[in-house]
């Protein structure tokens, strides 16, 4: 038989390259999302803080350059996520996680003050907030935790008891700090997580009731830290009073300003708000309000997109991962971009109470952007590897 | 639904999928609310939405003498100002500014150059006058409409009601000077801030201060306050309380004064030679009184002349006004010559030299002597120097100890002292002794630019000759003949009238250098008024009282102090005694005293420049403890007898009960056309400051 067999021939292009050859498969459209939104937020950071230190006479470009420098060093901690096979985090899963809870205790003791909450430690110029690096270890334990790979779908109750330990321990010592926003981003990854892991839908929804009840009985006993308190009081009646006054008017601002943005927008670094000083903030947690007041409908949309984008490509990403452990990754990823972004842009609105999370690679704040980035390059690290 | 499809991640992917999406649609939903169907427009938001903050400036701590008497005041004043953003265009702050310089009685280049002027806080509503009526102020209030973006704010000015008495220790307030600007702001003081400039305002500006307090309100788009949502009142300043007391201030201030008119009639006492012209009559120009209590070094009264009314300072003053008032130079009124002043001791020096021989043990005790024969010659004296130097008025005293020297004030004993420890193999010896004293270093008095003085060695005649002050021949080091001028209180000596009384007291208390003080205690506001110008002090909260800090001891032997207290008492009540005429009339039995005069020449030698200095303490005599130091300093007025003897003479007879000192009365209105500085009610009996021509030396 002269014919070949068109089984035996091999594609062209594995010729040069294996078909799995990883770096054949890098998701551009992931990184190409990752890029605008962080070129959007320097962008962003610089108008909020402008008119502010163009009155001091200071260096406008002070916040935009160490938020540059941050996202270089995200950069190489996402090429690094990108290089490493993910699977071999499985077994290194446990020591990072056990390394990184460490880092958000010692922050208790060891940590510097900023307005009444231990949260970050004194590199020289630059603080480092541990529960920001937290958030992606208990992705990745929680994925190999789960991953079922000989019986796919299956979470029998003591793995799933096991998981809610492995998310209390960080969550509690977050909220030690207190830092209740931080906490809420790590119930939202344990859950996004056990959903895609295939929990029972019961033990889901008694964790959702206990989630629930505990926070209306911590609550309504009063026994949260006073700012914290104060943040969902003034979020449950919006009325200012002494205590809560600050929050009050920073969200009525927020909302103003973003509100007066119209359709389009009041220009660049014309936003009376914005650049008037009366949304505190407003370069880090509050900095969406600086792009609703300045481009209107059409900033605030284009962000939104932008954001769903890479929702969506995530998302892709879980469902075509070729093992459980990579599926379970992209879902936690999944689900602290989802709350990070809802939460925070929520607050902006007056949807949620202030919290006090940063808007993932827009808002200033060094960790959480260096988390961030790491975040993506584990996806596209489970991405590129869905072949081999 | 217990059992499971085996894989389920799709249908688990779907769920997150739709829970994802709804969140984004509800934020989606919620910006097209807020931005597109219920947009809010800038003049809404402004409306709605600003939120200012303004401080309320508090009222300042009260400053009381030592009974109670209220020395500074606070006026409630009203101030009216303009917000910037208001004015920020051309076309706007023109008519406004047209209209206001009407109702505020200024002109609108005025008001405009206010605008450009950089001495206001850019940040803060633009003041345009300062201290209105009442009535003025009702009018613009009710007239908003007319006068957008203008209010009236409260504020506090300064009231001295018992001015000019005690200027020099109370000081002034004043704007923040623009040297200091970064260190207030730092502290949180506005541009705009009132703070102590001078004085015990400056000094004390922590307690006297207070906490200032905070409006929040609402403006809408025209800069209008609309509603107020916040007041935070502020915390008053402490009432801090001097050791000062005001009518034995008062008696000292005009007695000064009256001491350096009368010494004005007088000329120096010289024999004239044939053609020789009339020396003219003494100056005068200044001088300085402190009274201090020698037993934790309490300051009750401490005068400085020329003085001024520091009423000048509160509310603004025309530059023109301020030169023609204060004039610069030496006889400036703003200087405290009592801590300030830079003087020689003259032979009331020779108290602290005999100390410094006695207890280096350079002289075994006080009955050493030495045969005056009315001229001292440096041994072994160098070619081309001055050797031989004489007693004052070329008097011969014969052979005395160290009590008679300083009743006669004999200058050759002191020459040799001087010359014979700068032989001594311990280098510094005169020196060493006598900065025990406190003399050569500043005593840390609560009262800003305290001078530290000189005490003459090698190195400072090197600086003094590098800087211009002596000659580089003189500058060549330090000689016998600088340690003879040293020993008797002449040459390159320097000290303040402070250090001075401080020494003396520290002989009175028998060797204990306290610090000096004027303020006693630190107290809550809020002390009751009781009239004429009296605060209760009994029914204040005390924060704080302002202990005696001790800042050095002087080994003394009490026999040798016995001893010197009567060479000391010898000064007025030894017929030789250099004070003897000038004490004639003074009442012994009430307050028995120990002093000594001093003559200071300056480089001229001139008669009629020597500055006369005294300096004393009592009750001294057995079983009393001195409970007061007086010393007085009067520049060009000759003899330390004539002028500042009798000076501190009439305080002691305050002091002692034996003269009645007027009480301080309530200032009137201060003279804002009057062209002096300060004017002093004329002292009504000066009997007690005649001293005969022919009396006294030294």
């Amino acid at each position: 038989m002269a014919a070949p067999s068109l089984a035996g021939r091999k594609p062209i292009a594995s010729l040069s390259r294996s078909h799995a050859d990883p770096t054949t498969h890098i998701d551009w459209a992931l990184l190409a999302a990752t890029a605008a939104i962080a070129a959007l937020g320097l962008v962003a950071i610089y108008s909020a803080r402008y008119t502010s230190i163009t009155l001091a006479g200071g260096d406008t470009l002070f916040y935009v350059r160490r938020q540059s420098i941050a996202m270089g060093l995200g950069l190489v901690g996402m090429v690094v996520a990108m290089v490493v096979d993910y699977r071999k985090l499985r077994e290194l899963a446990p020591f990072v996680y056990v390394a990184t809870v460490a880092l958000v205790g010692s922050v208790l003791v060891l940590g510097q003050e900023v307005n009444g909450s231990k949260a970050w430690f004194e590199i020289g110029p630059f603080q480092l907030q541990p529960a920001e690096l937290v958030k992606v270890s208990l992705i990745v334990v929680l994925a190999a935790y789960l991953a079922n790979e000989r019986n796919p779908g299956q979470v029998p109750f003591p793995r799933f008891v096991g998981s809610l330990v492995l998310l209390a321990v960080p969550a509690g010592l977050v909220l030690l700090q207190p830092d209740l926003g931080s906490a809420s981003v790590l119930v939202a990854i344990t859950m996004g997580v056990l959903l895609v892991a295939g929990a029972k839908w019961k033990h889901i929804a008694l964790v959702t009731a206990l989630t629930l009840a505990t926070a209306f009985i911590v609550y309504s006993t009063d026994s949260l830290d006073r700012e914290q308190y104060e943040r969902i009081a003034a979020f449950l009646d919006q009325r200012p009073t002494d205590e809560n006054k600050d929050i009050v008017f920073q969200v009525r601002n927020s909302k103003a300003a973003i509100s007066q943005g119209g359709l389009t927008g009041v220009g660049f670094l014309d936003g009376p708000m914005t650049n008037g000083g009366y949304v505190p903030e407003n370069h880090t947690d509050f900095v969406f309000s600086a792009v609703g007041e300045q481009f209107g409908l059409v900033g605030t949309g284009v962000l939104l997109a932008l954001y769903a984008f890479l929702a969506l490509r995530i998302w892709r990403t879980s469902q075509m991962a070729k093992d459980q452990f990579g599926s379970l990754i992209c879902a936690g990823a999944l689900a602290m971009l989802v709350w990070h972004v809802f939460e925070n842009v929520g607050m902006n609105l007056g949807l949620m109470p202030v919290t006090g999370i940063p808007l993932p690679l827009v808002s200033y704040g060094g960790s959480a952007t260096i988390a961030f980035l790491v975040m993506v390059g584990l996806v596209q690290s489970v991405h590129m590897r869905r072949y081999a | 639904m217990d059992e499971m499809p085996a894989d389920n991640r799709g249908l688990r992917l779907s769920v997150f999928a739709i829970v994802s999406l709804s969140l984004f649609v509800a934020l989606f939903a919620r910006l097209w609310f807020l931005q597109v169907a219920d947009r809010t427009t800038i003049e809404e938001v402004a409306a709605a939405n600003r939120v200012r903050e303004v401080q309320i400036p508090p009222m300042r701590g009260r400053i009381l003498d030592r009974q109670g008497r209220v020395l500074a005041d606070n006026r409630r004043t009203l101030t009216v100002v303009v917000d910037r953003e208001v004015i920020k265009k051309q076309s706007v702050r023109e008519p406004l500014f047209l209209r206001l310089a009407g109702a505020l009685g200024t002109t609108p280049e005025e008001l405009e150059e206010r605008y450009q002027s950089d001495l206001y806080d850019p940040f803060l509503p633009l003041p345009l006058d300062e201290d209105v009526e009442e009535a003025k102020a009702v009018y613009l209030k009710e007239r908003r409409e007319d006068y957008p973006g203008v209010e009236v704010e409260e504020g506090w000015q300064r009231v001295y009601r018992f001015a000019p008495y005690g200027s020099h220790i109370i000081g002034y307030t004043g704007r923040i000077p623009a040297e200091d600007k970064d260190e207030y702001l730092d502290e949180g003081y506005l541009l705009s801030d009132t703070i102590g400039r001078n004085g015990v305002e400056l000094v004390y500006e922590a307690d006297l201060r207070g906490t200032p307090g905070k409006l929040t309100f609402e403006v809408d788009s025209k800069n209008r306050i609309v509603r107020v949502l916040e007041r935070i009142e502020p915390t008053p300043g402490h009432d801090v309380q001097l050791t000062i007391d005001l009518k034995l201030q008062q008696y000292a201030e005009q007695v000064l004064q009256a001491g350096l008119e009368e010494a004005r009639l007088r000329k120096p006492r010289v024999e004239l030679e044939e053609g020789q012209p009339e020396p003219p009559n003494f100056q005068a120009p200044a001088g300085a009184v402190v009274v201090q209590d020698p037993n934790d070094g309490a300051i009750l009264a401490m005068a400085s002349n020329p003085t001024y009314d520091n009423r000048w300072f509160a509310g603004g003053l025309p530059q023109e006004k301020f030169k023609q008032l204060f004039p610069e130079g030496p006889n400036t009124p703003l200087v405290n010559r009592a801590t300030s002043g830079r003087y020689q001791l003259g032979s009331t020096m020779k108290l602290f030299t005999s100390f410094a021989a006695l207890n280096s043990g350079f002289v075994p005790n006080t009955n050493w002597t030495v045969d005056d024969g009315g001229e001292y010659t440096i041994p072994n004296c160098a070619e081309g120097q001055r050797c031989t130097y004489r007693n004052a008025g070329g008097a011969i005293y014969g052979r005395i100890n160290m009590p008679t020297a300083l009743a006669v004030s004999s200058d050759v004993f002191y020459y040799k002292l001087g010359v014979e420890m700068f032989l001594d193999p311990r280098p510094e010896l005169l020196q060493s002794e006598v900065r025990k004293f406190g003399l050569g270093s500043k005593t840390g008095i609560d009262l800003p630019y305290e001078y530290g003085g000189i005490i003459p060695n090698k190195d400072i005649k090197r600086s003094l000759a590098e800087a211009g002050a002596i000659s580089k021949d003189e500058g060549r080091g330090y000689f016998t003949g600088d340690n003879l001028q040293l020993a008797i209180g002449q040459g390159l000596l320097v000290a303040t009238p402070l250090q001075l009384a401080n020494g003396y007291s520290t002989v009175a208390n028998g060797g204990t250098v306290w610090q000096p003080h004027v303020v006693r205690a630190v107290y809550e506001s809020g002390a009751p008024d009781v009239g004429s110008g009296l605060v209760s002090l009994a029914q204040a909260k005390l924060v704080r009282t302002i202990d005696p800090r001790r800042i050095g001891t002087v080994t003394m032997d009490p026999e040798h102090r016995g001893q010197i207290l009567q060479g000391l008492i010898g000064v007025m009540r030894n017929p030789r005694g250099t004070a003897y005429d000038a004490f004639t009339n003074y009442d012994w039995a009430r307050l028995p005293l120990a002093g000594k005069t001093g003559t200071a020449q300056d480089a001229t030698k001139k008669g009629e420049r020597d500055s006369s200095l005294f300096a004393a303490f009592g009750p001294v005599g057995a079983n009393l403890t001195p409970q007061f130091t007086v010393a007085a300093v009067l520049e060009q007025a000759g003899y330390g007898a004539w002028a500042a003897a009798p000076v501190t003479k009439c305080i002691f007879e305050v002091l002692s009960g034996a003269r009645v000192a007027s009480e301080p009365q309530q200032a009137d209105l201060l003279d804002r056309d009057s062209t002096r500085a300060a004017a002093l009610a004329p002292l009504a009996d000066r009997s007690c400051l005649s001293v005969p021509y022919e009396a006294g030396r030294d």
